[in-house]
């Protein structure tokens, strides 16, 4: 062979060629980093608008931020669904770029797109380890560009399990390690706990499954269920090892597990607290994904991919996989709205995605059929997600034709200038300002202040620590997180605080006064604190008084001939407490009762229940509450407009019943299965039904 | 053409493929929440022709007193239409006892409104009031409405009762 110059070019071209090709897959994960990133905006010293404005989604994800900036720790000092690992990856941006709102609606998405993008990345790069990169790009592309929710616990919990699968695979072929891979797993599971609660315990589920299925596959090889055996005694040492030194890091007795107690209480009541019906379109997409997914799996299941001659590790995944994915959508069941309907499907999509990649095969026809199926169908369902879309991609880079503006025509608070004209997004932006405003003018830097029940960006965007045992009240079901809040509440004893009103135009989650969901946590509130002065419609300064607990007291007057068991035998059923002697005095209701449910409810969910109270006037208010199953519950209801709520924390001693409200002649409660998922409640029963006047 | 060569066209197909439905896709992401066809209208109301403003109050409440000023605030929103053709809404007025309250000229968007109508042109109809009114007796208390038309027209709505703590 004889040497030229050309041939030399056309070796390096082709060296370079293979390069790229050996490298598409991060190739692509960096040209979707980059096409996601604002960086036009992150560069503009200008306002940023805002069209959209969540207070309760947002509340959430700007307070875990400024707390991990005031040393504040999730599972630490303040339960919730998510845990210090999430908290500290959204805090990132806020640490290189200083807090405010206007990072936070800058950076928030992006740092989950991006984490999202490494995340699927990874877990490309594990579950399809044996196909070509550009197989991996391109599953990259249809998962992040196309079906990802924007939430980290999905993509992260999907990477955790592809690993779980790998490891196991692994230690059933004659190699070493046994030990590393089972610390890896501890570690992994680790990981979890302190992303989400749910991550955490859905994480510890796949694990187990995948041993499970290993086991039932090699069932024939003592061996090989020794070694699972082994693997699983050595991730749970390795889980308990870690989680000691979790426990030492959050201030808690070393074998404590008090973050592990907290998650379980999170994620058991979030079944009964949070249920919502299924809407007709969730449901539809739920049987569609469902029965695809299905197909595709039956179709790799009868071909080749189940023989002894694929890997381990391809045998473990095709087994457990679905199953994972089915245990996944039990959060999208019990509320299954479009948002987190999305989320619950997103397993069993991007595990047919990686059936779809992950053939295996030579065979050009039957690669081109898969991917038809991956593309075709991808293009066909759905469109890219909207950072992906090309005018968005060059906005992103636009720096000259940008609208450098530093006035603002919207509501300005905080670096971020609401200018839609929706009236809600106003509404709330307008309630944000001035009541940030107040609590800067009134609290020192160095002060606490408590939001009721759920608006915390209202003291971020303040500077102010929200304080609390749990970040925001709906959250809050049964004495032990109920407890929690209201010693978290005690330890700060904030000077001020705000509390919103259940007001036409603010939002009640799921239709529940916030007075009913936390009732506790109200009395607590209203024993400790008066209304100072009302700084917006349906906004109430509170300041703390140390003298109301002495002169506040509740009287009760029990109501005779209300309470019995009731079998439930109809869907829906209203179950009649009869007519009632209310007292003049009296201020709120308050039943005992006990649903009583199936077993099975649990792997289900509770149905809806409302409390009727009939008036004299002949109106009715329709309660709808939120019941533990299976256990008695106090049930409290203010049988008038919830906005007069507010009169509870005036300072003077007179109450807020000075004129009359018509009284309480009768009470039902209605009792419907949301879906087809809810269950029914065999019997209620009504222990005691008293009326409670606030006495000062 | 080799198993190779062959693989490398399938991969470069698709690559295209993705790229042309990231580019010309008009559909909307999966995470948007798909329009039910099921929301179909089934019945359209009509105007009547002797009907000069539609609408009404959905939902109003009464705050409790300020504890230093004494005043109250009230929330109050529904949905008006003009079926005047040359005269839109202007402002609607809240009154409280037949006093008012509070107004606004500001409409958002009520799709349930035009829709139960089969007219696009209503759908600017929402209005909200939120406000900080004067002193109020506790007590049951009657809000109603006025709409004032741009041709200088006022007309009167029936309202509900709201109960002031």
């Amino acid at each position: 062979m004889s040497y030229t110059p050309v041939a030399n070019v056309e070796s390096r071209k082709a060296h370079w060629l293979s390069a790229v090709a050996c490298r598409l897959d991060i190739i692509t994960s960096v040209a979707l980093i980059v096409a996601s990133t604002p960086l036009a905006s992150l560069l503009s010293k200008a306002p940023l608008p805002v069209a959209q404005l969540n207070v309760l989604d947002d509340s959430w994800r700007i307070d875990i931020i400024y707390k991990a900036l005031s040393g504040v720790w999730l599972d630490r000092n303040v339960i919730f669904t998510y845990g210090p690992l999430y908290q500290l990856i959204t805090a990132i941006p806020a640490r290189l770029l200083g807090f405010s709102l206007k990072t936070f609606y800058l950076t928030g998405v992006v740092t989950l797109i991006w984490t999202t993008i490494v995340l699927t990345f990874s877990t490309a790069k594990v579950l399809l380890h044996s196909e070509p990169a550009w197989k991996r790009a391109l599953f990259l592309v249809l998962v992040v560009g196309f079906w990802s929710p924007l939430e980290v616990r999905t993509s992260a919990l999907l990477f955790f399990y592809a690993v779980f699968v790998a490891c196991v695979a692994r230690i059933l072929r004659p190699h070493p390690g046994l030990l590393v891979r089972a610390a890896a797993c501890a570690f992994l599971l680790i990981l979890a706990f302190m992303l989400s609660a749910d991550t955490g315990f859905y994480a510890a589920i796949a694990l187990i499954l995948i041993l499970a299925v290993s086991a039932i596959v090699d069932w024939k090889s003592a061996r090989n269920l020794i070694r699972l055996a082994q693997f699983g005694l050595l991730s749970l040492a390795g889980f308990a090892l870690f989680g000691i030194g979790i426990n030492v890091a959050m201030g808690d007795q070393p074998f404590g597990f008090r973050f592990l107690r907290d998650a379980y209480q999170i994620v058991s009541t979030y079944r009964w607290i949070e249920p919502v019906s299924m809407p007709s379109n969730s449901s539809r997409v739920l049987m569609w994904t469902l029965a695809a997914a299905a197909l595709i799996y039956c179709t790799a299941l009868l071909k080749k991919d189940f023989r002894s001659t694929t890997s381990p590790r391809w045998r473990v995944f095709l087994l457990s996989s679905p199953l994972v994915a089915l245990v996944v959508l039990q959060s999208a069941l019990v509320r299954p709205g479009w948002e987190h309907m999305v989320i619950g499907l997103f397993p069993i999509i991007l595990f047919s995605l990686v059936v779809l990649l992950g053939t295996r095969v030579s065979s050009i026809t039957r690669t081109s059929v898969c991917l038809l199926i991956a593309v075709g169908g991808t293009g066909l369902i759905t469109g890219p997600v909207s950072w992906l879309r090309p005018h968005n991609v060059i906005a992103n880079y636009s720096f000259h034709s940008r609208r450098e503006s530093s006035t603002c025509s919207g509501i300005y608070v905080d670096g971020v200038c609401f200018d839609s004209t929706t009236f809600g997004v106003r509404h709330d932006a307008t309630a944000l300002q001035v009541t940030s405003d107040f609590l800067r003018q009134t609290t020192a830097p160095t002060d606490s202040v408590m939001v009721f029940p759920y608006q915390n960006l209202v003291g971020d965007a303040a500077r102010r620590l929200v304080a609390g045992g749990v970040l925001q009240n709906y959250l809050i079901g049964g004495e032990y997180l109920t407890r929690r809040q209201i010693v978290g509440l005690e330890t700060l004893r904030p000077r001020y605080g705000v509390y919103f009103l259940d007001w036409p135009g603010v939002y009640k989650v799921d239709d529940v006064s916030s007075f009913t969901r936390t009732p506790q946590v109200w009395f607590y509130m209203q024993r400790h604190y008066s209304a100072e002065r009302q700084i917006a419609p349906g906004i109430i300064a509170l300041v703390r008084d140390e003298s109301r607990p002495g002169r506040i007291r509740q009287q009760p007057h029990m109501l005779s001939g209300t309470g019995g068991d009731f079998a439930v035998a109809e869907d829906p059923q209203t179950i009649d407490l009869g007519k009632i002697s209310w007292p003049n005095d009296a201020d709120f209701l308050k039943l005992t009762m006990t649903m009583h449910y199936p077993v099975y409810w649990k792997l289900l969910k509770p149905a809806e229940v409302i409390v009727i109270v009939q008036l004299a006037d002949g109106s009715e208010k329709q309660a709808k509450v939120v019941l533990r199953p299976n256990t008695s519950n106090e049930v409290w209801v203010y049988p008038w407009g919830d906005e007069g709520l507010g009169g509870f924390f005036n300072p003077a001693p007179a109450g807020p019943q000075a004129v009359l409200q018509p009284a309480v002649v009768g009470i039902k409660i209605r009792v419907a299965r949301f879906d087809w998922i809810s269950v029914m409640p065999t019997r209620v029963s009504v222990s005691r039904a008293e009326a409670v006047s606030l006495q000062y | 053409m080799t198993d190779e060569a062959a693989q490398r066209t399938v991969a470069t197909l698709a690559g295209l493929a993705v790229l042309l439905i990231v580019c010309l896709s008009t559909k909307p992401p999966w995470h948007d929440e798909p329009v039910s066809n099921a929301a179909k209208v089934i019945s359209v109301l009509h105007v009547q022709p002797t009907d000069r403003v539609l609408g009404g109050l959905d939902e109003a409440a009464i705050s409790n007193a300020d504890p230093v000023t004494g005043q109250r605030s009230l929330a109050a929103h529904g949905w008006v239409v003009s079926c005047v053709l040359t005269a839109p809404v202007k402002k609607v007025v809240v009154l409280v006892d037949g006093e008012p309250a509070g107004d606004t000229d500001q409409f958002f968007p009520r799709p349930d409104v035009a829709q139960a109508y089969g007219r696009s042109d209503f759908n600017n109809s929402g209005w909200q009031v939120d406000t900080f009114f004067g002193q109020l007796p506790s007590g049951a208390h009657v809000i109603t409405l006025t709409v004032l038309l741009a041709n200088g027209e006022s007309v009167d709505l029936p309202g509900k009762k709201a109960w002031a703590p």
